[in-house]
Formats: structure tokens, C-alpha cells, sequence
């Protein structure tokens, strides 16, 4: 009779690897706010993984529960020294201890397996469902694909929500900047964009990536909970770092998420990463680099802050057909102080994006969500990836808001303007009132399409602005119920053939009668 | 800071052939000469420490669980020893190895202890 555990123990016994390799070892000299001094490893190679041995002088016992090594990073190079950022409890470390060279740039374990989890930048799993089995890893520092390498950015990313996708449309490869002061709903817009996704065909379905910097624990759990609710982690990885992480695994993050990005991009998907946010990144980076006394600039921010974000988001493309045509789209969040964008951190990242959604403080608590500014929120590259039927339908609700923010000024006015004036402020403020839409709520392209359509073509006409949400909500339906072959149409060819142009427009026609108690005006 | 200047600048004419003598003799008058006299005690302590460091770069510690085991492991020894060009063998007793060895210089290690072999069996049992 056999037992399996002994059977076990004693084919691991038999596996034993017992050659020796003299390992290359250095001592800590010094402990402080995360960074160590190490005085050996004189071959020690920059962001180089090195292990801390904490077994010395360890009884077996003792060695045996140290179950989780612990890692520094290679960060400077100096004349007699390393120094190193810990990557964890620098309470577990002491004066004299081993520190080993691993030989390995910093890397991070990637596998389809990791789809649904959330780790850490290590890519350890820290949601307690257990170890994640990966067949491969990729570096977290790497330089991004040159322009042979890529090809334009041709494919939309909806993010659902109406007033992007119509006028600031995003496409596949595409970085996009979101940016605004706290709580005007930047991490809604993201994470609107990750639950749209699961309205995209499983095959062209996108794998998303949402890094948490520095961010409260408590945010991130909600988070991952609004995203376990509506099955959108079965396409989703979450990286984590809250505020009570080490200034070094809140710099890594970004990187991490970056690196398991580029791990579905070269198979051939489409991959969307969030970083949320770029301004928690740069303060941490900045905390490191004092404290490895690299000489502060601008703000008390590092030389290299802007190459720090510079050759992250240069990460995101779009692949050519040769290398497997996949992509990864970078949606970084920028947090600003009392609106400033002309800040150190914003200006760079704008600089360095295809374009940015800018969220504004006033419109939120006007009622305007989300609190898009569209005059100032641009997309540099996202046009020529939108979709025929959107961009039919598109063009006009652009210039309706812009003269409306013309006009916005004369509101107050009102008594005094002349008809023509008037409708034009009427049409803008129906305009805006059906871009509004609640959080966690994202909306299909095709919907979209024809909710714009409707307003283009009369449908609001002579209803009140009060009543324009439930106008579109009612439209809706009565399409999806009455007129069947519209959508699955617009979904399917995307785009506006001038066959469904009719039966949309006999549609409204049909609508407006069947429902006059909207139209009383 | 000083202090620390002139250690480093002694042990380098030492170290590139200058007779002790000579560099000791010649440290005294350039002290005299910038008014540093006070410093030869801390300098002489600080050139003291860099030689010790570079005696400590060429011992081998030899980490066994007992003290006979040094000898049973000689040509081991030998071969580390002779690998790193170091010279001078140092040997502790570590009961925390249960058996093997345990040889370390200042920048390398080579780890034959039976602490190490076990740990890794129950990683490995544990971890699938």
C-alpha cells in the first residue's frame, strides 16, 4: 500500500537538483524608507531582481515558513554600493543580511491563467483565490515596438459612453488621456469602458487591464466587485497597489499592468490598460528618487520623470498584420489640482497622449455626467477609427454644441433673443441633455448610433428637455421592439445603410405619433 | 568626510607599491601642512578598517554543522578556494545546516547545506 504523500516527498527527493552554482552575493549595509545599501554584487546589473535571504542562521523550521522571498530592484549603480528598492516589508530586513543576484531583469509571470485575477506588480495573486499557473513571463521594463513594427490605429474601442464615442472617439493602439480634478467621475469613465466591452463579439473582445496606483484599498475591492457583478472579469486583470504599498511596487505598477498588456498583444488580441493614476505614479517615483538621492528638479520631481511616462504609455500600439496585429490601448488618468492642467505631471502626459477627455468640476455639479468638456477634449488619431455609422451620424452633434457654447453666454438673456437664437440654445441643451448618462451604464455603439440619429432627424423636436432622457430610453425600445432588423444591422455591417436610413426616419415618424404626450412643447 | 580622504588616499599609495613606512611619514607631514594633525588617529583607524576589509575579501568562511565536518569537506574547500584566489580559511559552526556545508566569501556563496536541500523539497511538495 502506497501513500501518495510519501510517494510525492520521495519523487521530489529522487527530482532534487543537487548541482552547485556558487551564487554572486553582497551584504546590507544599511535600511531606510524602503531603499537598501548593499556592498558587494559588483556585477549587478540595473533593474536586476535581487533575493534577500533571510534563512541565515534560520532554524529548518523557521526557513520552511518563508514561504514568500523577499525582492529588492537594482536601481543605482554606484562606485562602492548598490542600492536598492525593496519590494516589500523592509521590517523583515536587517543589517549583514544576504542579498543574491538572480541574474533576471525584473519580470512578471503572464498566462491566460491571469485572466480574472487580481494581482500585485509582482504578480503575485492577492484576491485569496490562490496561486496562478503561468507558462511564461515577460520583463516589466522594455523598450516599446519601433514604427516598422506598428500600423495605423484603425479599430474603434467603444467605451460606451455617447459623448466620447461620437466626439472623441478612441481607436486600438490609441492613448488617451482622462483627466480632472478629484471626483468628477475619471475612474467611472474608465471603468465604463471596461463594462462596455462585454456588448464586443468574444473574438474581438479586448483584455482589461486595470492598474490601481496608490489607490485606496477600499476603491479598488468596490471596483473589482462592480466588475465581478457584471461578469466583466472574466475579461479583466486588476493590478494593485494601495497607498500603504512601498513608494517602489506603486512605481511598478504601470509596468506590470503594461507587461501583461504586451503579453496579449503579441498573441495577436486586443488588449485596453487603465492607469489610474499617473499622478499617484509620479509622486511615488518621485519619493523613490529622494530617497536614492537622485538630484530633484522641477516640483522636487526627478530628471527623468517625463521618460518615465514617456516610455510607459510608448508601450501601447497597434501591431502590424505581420507581428500579429494585436493592440493595446492606454487610457492613463491624470488627477489635476483646482483644474490647473498647465501643472508639471499634466503638461507632460498631455504632451506625450494621442488626446485627452477633460472632466470639469463645474459640470459635474451642474448635473452634467459625465462631465465631459467637449470644446477643450480632443482625439488626435481615434477618427479615422471610427465607425462609418457613428461618424454619419457624429458630425452634427459636434457643431450643434459648439455654437450652443456660443450661445451658452446669452442665456441669462433669454427674453431678449431673437427665435432663431433661441432654438439653436433649445437644440444644444437637448443635445446635452442626451449625452448625459448615469454611471455604469454604457451604452452599445449601435444604440448610440441610433439614439443620435433620432436626435439629428427630429425625433426631440417640440419635446422639453426634461423630458429627453425618457424620449430616448422609449425610442429605444420601440426600435428594438418594433423595427428588429435595425439594430443587429447597424451592430453587424457598422454601418448606416440607406436602407435602415429609411426605416429609422419611418421610425421617429411612427414614434412621434404612437407617443404625441411627449410632444406637447 | 576628511577623515575619510585621506584613509582612501593612503591606502592607495600603499596599495600601488609605496613602503608603509614612506606613506605613514609622508601622511604625518601633509596632516601638519593643511593643519589636520588631530585626524591621524581617526585616519590610521580608517586605513586599519580597508586593509581588514580586503583581508576579509580573501578568507573563505567555512559554515559547517559541526566541527569535524571542516575537514571532510577539505577538497571542496580547495576548489572555491582556489576558483576565487582567496587564501585564508575561516571556520564556523552553524547547527541551523544540520549537514553539508556552506562556503562564502565577501561576494560569493556556495550553498551544500542539507538546511537548503530540505527547505527546497518542501517548497516544492507544498507549492503545487
Amino acid at each position: 500500500m502506497s501513500n501518495p504523500i510519501i510517494e510525492r516527498i520521495r519523487k521530489e527527493i529522487e527530482s532534487l537538483d543537487t548541482s552547485l552554482h556558487a551564487e554572486e552575493i553582497g551584504r546590507v549595509v544599511s535600511v531606510g524608507d524602503g531603499v537598501a545599501e548593499i556592498e558587494g554584487l559588483a556585477k549587478a546589473q540595473m533593474s536586476e531582481m535581487i533575493v534577500f535571504d533571510e534563512t541565515e542562521n534560520a532554524s529548518l523550521e523557521d526557513t520552511m515558513k518563508k514561504t514568500a522571498p523577499l525582492f529588492g530592484l537594482v536601481l543605482n549603480l554606484e562606485e562602492n554600493l548598490v542600492k536598492i528598492v525593496v519590494l516589500g516589508d523592509t521590517n523583515r530586513m536587517r543589517e549583514g543580511m544576504v542579498a543574491r543576484r538572480t541574474g533576471k531583469l525584473l519580470n512578471i509571470p503572464v498566462g491566460d491563467a491571469i485572466i480574472g485575477r487580481v494581482v500585485n506588480p509582482l504578480g503575485e495573486a492577492i484576491d485569496g483565490k490562490g496561486a496562478i499557473k503561468t507558462d511564461r513571463s515577460m520583463p516589466i521594463e522594455r523598450i516599446a515596438y519601433g514604427v516598422m513594427d506598428r500600423s495605423a490605429v484603425n479599430t474603434p474601442i467603444h467605451t460606451g459612453i455617447k459623448a466620447i464615442d461620437a466626439m472623441i472617439p478612441i481607436g486600438r493602439g490609441q492613448r488617451e488621456l482622462i483627466i480632472g480634478d478629484r471626483a468628477t467621475g475619471k475612474t467611472t469613465i474608465a471603468i465604463d469602458t471596461i463594462l462596455n466591452q462585454r456588448f464586443e463579439p468574444e473574438a474581438t473582445r479586448p483584455i482589461c487591464i486595470y492598474v490601481a496606483v496608490g489607490q485606496k484599498e477600499s476603491k479598488t475591492a468596490r471596483i473589482v466587485g462592480e466588475l465581478e457583478e457584471a461578469g466583466a472579469m472574466a475579461y479583466t486583470i486588476v493590478v494593485s497597489t494601495s497607498a500603504a504599498d512601498p513608494s517602489a511596487l506603486q512605481f511598478l505598477a504601470p509596468f506590470a499592468g503594461a507587461a501583461i498588456g504586451e503579453y496579449f498583444m503579441e498573441k495577436g488580441k486586443d488588449a485596453l490598460i487603465i492607469y489610474d493614476d499617473l499622478s499617484k505614479h509620479a509622486v511615488a517615483y518621485r519619493q523613490m528618487s529622494l530617497l536614492l538621492r537622485r538630484p530633484p528638479g522641477r516640483e522636487a520631481y526627478p530628471g527623468d520623470i517625463f521618460y518615465l511616462h514617456s516610455r510607459l504609455l510608448e508601450r501601447a500600439a497597434k501591431l502590424n498584420e505581420k507581428l500579429g496585429g494585436g493592440s493595446l490601448t492606454a487610457l492613463p488618468i491624470i488627477e489635476t489640482q483646482e483644474g490647473d492642467v498647465s501643472a508639471y505631471i499634466p503638461t507632460n502626459v498631455i504632451s506625450i497622449t494621442d488626446g485627452q477627455i477633460f472632466l470639469e468640476t463645474d459640470l459635474f455639479n451642474k448635473g452634467i455626467r459625465p462631465a465631459l468638456n467637449v470644446g477643450i477634449s480632443v482625439s488626435r488619431v481615434g477618427s479615422s477609427a471610427q465607425t462609418k455609422a457613428m461618424k454619419k451620424v457624429a458630425g452634427k452633434i459636434r457643431l450643434e454644441l459648439a455654437q450652443f457654447r456660443e450661445l451658452e453666454a446669452f442665456m441669462q438673456f433669454a427674453s431678449d433673443l431673437d427665435d432663431n437664437t433661441k432654438k439653436q440654445i433649445e437644440s444644444g441643451r437637448k443635445y446635452t441633455e442626451l449625452l448625459k448618462q448615469k454611471q455604469h451604464q454604457p451604452m452599445p455603439f449601435y444604440k448610440q448610433v441610433i439614439s443620435l440619429y433620432g436626435a439629428n432627424n427630429g425625433l426631440l423636436d417640440g419635446a422639453k428637455v426634461e423630458e429627453v432622457k425618457k424620449i430616448e430610453g422609449e425610442f429605444l425600445d420601440f426600435v428594438e421592439r418594433d423595427r428588429a432588423q435595425i439594430m443587429p444591422s447597424i451592430r453587424d455591417t457598422r454601418t448606416l445603410s440607406d436602407e435602415v436610413d429609411e426605416m429609422l426616419k419611418s421610425a421617429i415618424s411612427d414614434f412621434k405619433a404612437a407617443r404625441p404626450e411627449f410632444y406637447t412643447a | 568626510m576628511t577623515t575619510k580622504v585621506y584613509g582612501e588616499a593612503v591606502y592607495g599609495a600603499i596599495t600601488n607599491g609605496m613602503a608603509v613606512p614612506n606613506a605613514l611619514s609622508n601622511l604625518t607631514a601633509i596632516l601638519e601642512k593643511y593643519g589636520h594633525s588631530s585626524l591621524r588617529g581617526q585616519v590610521l583607524r580608517d586605513l586599519l578598517a580597508r586593509f581588514e576589509k580586503d583581508e576579509e575579501k580573501l578568507t573563505v568562511t567555512v559554515r559547517v554543522s559541526q566541527t569535524q565536518d571542516a575537514e571532510k569537506f577539505a577538497k571542496e574547500i580547495a576548489m572555491f578556494t582556489d576558483k576565487y584566489h582567496l587564501r585564508e580559511t575561516a571556520v564556523k559552526v552553524d547547527e541551523t545546516l544540520i549537514g553539508g556545508y556552506i562556503l562564502e566569501s565577501t561576494e560569493h556563496r556556495l550553498d551544500a547545506s542539507h538546511k537548503k536541500s530540505l527547505a527546497t523539497i518542501y517548497q516544492n511538495v507544498t507549492n503545487d
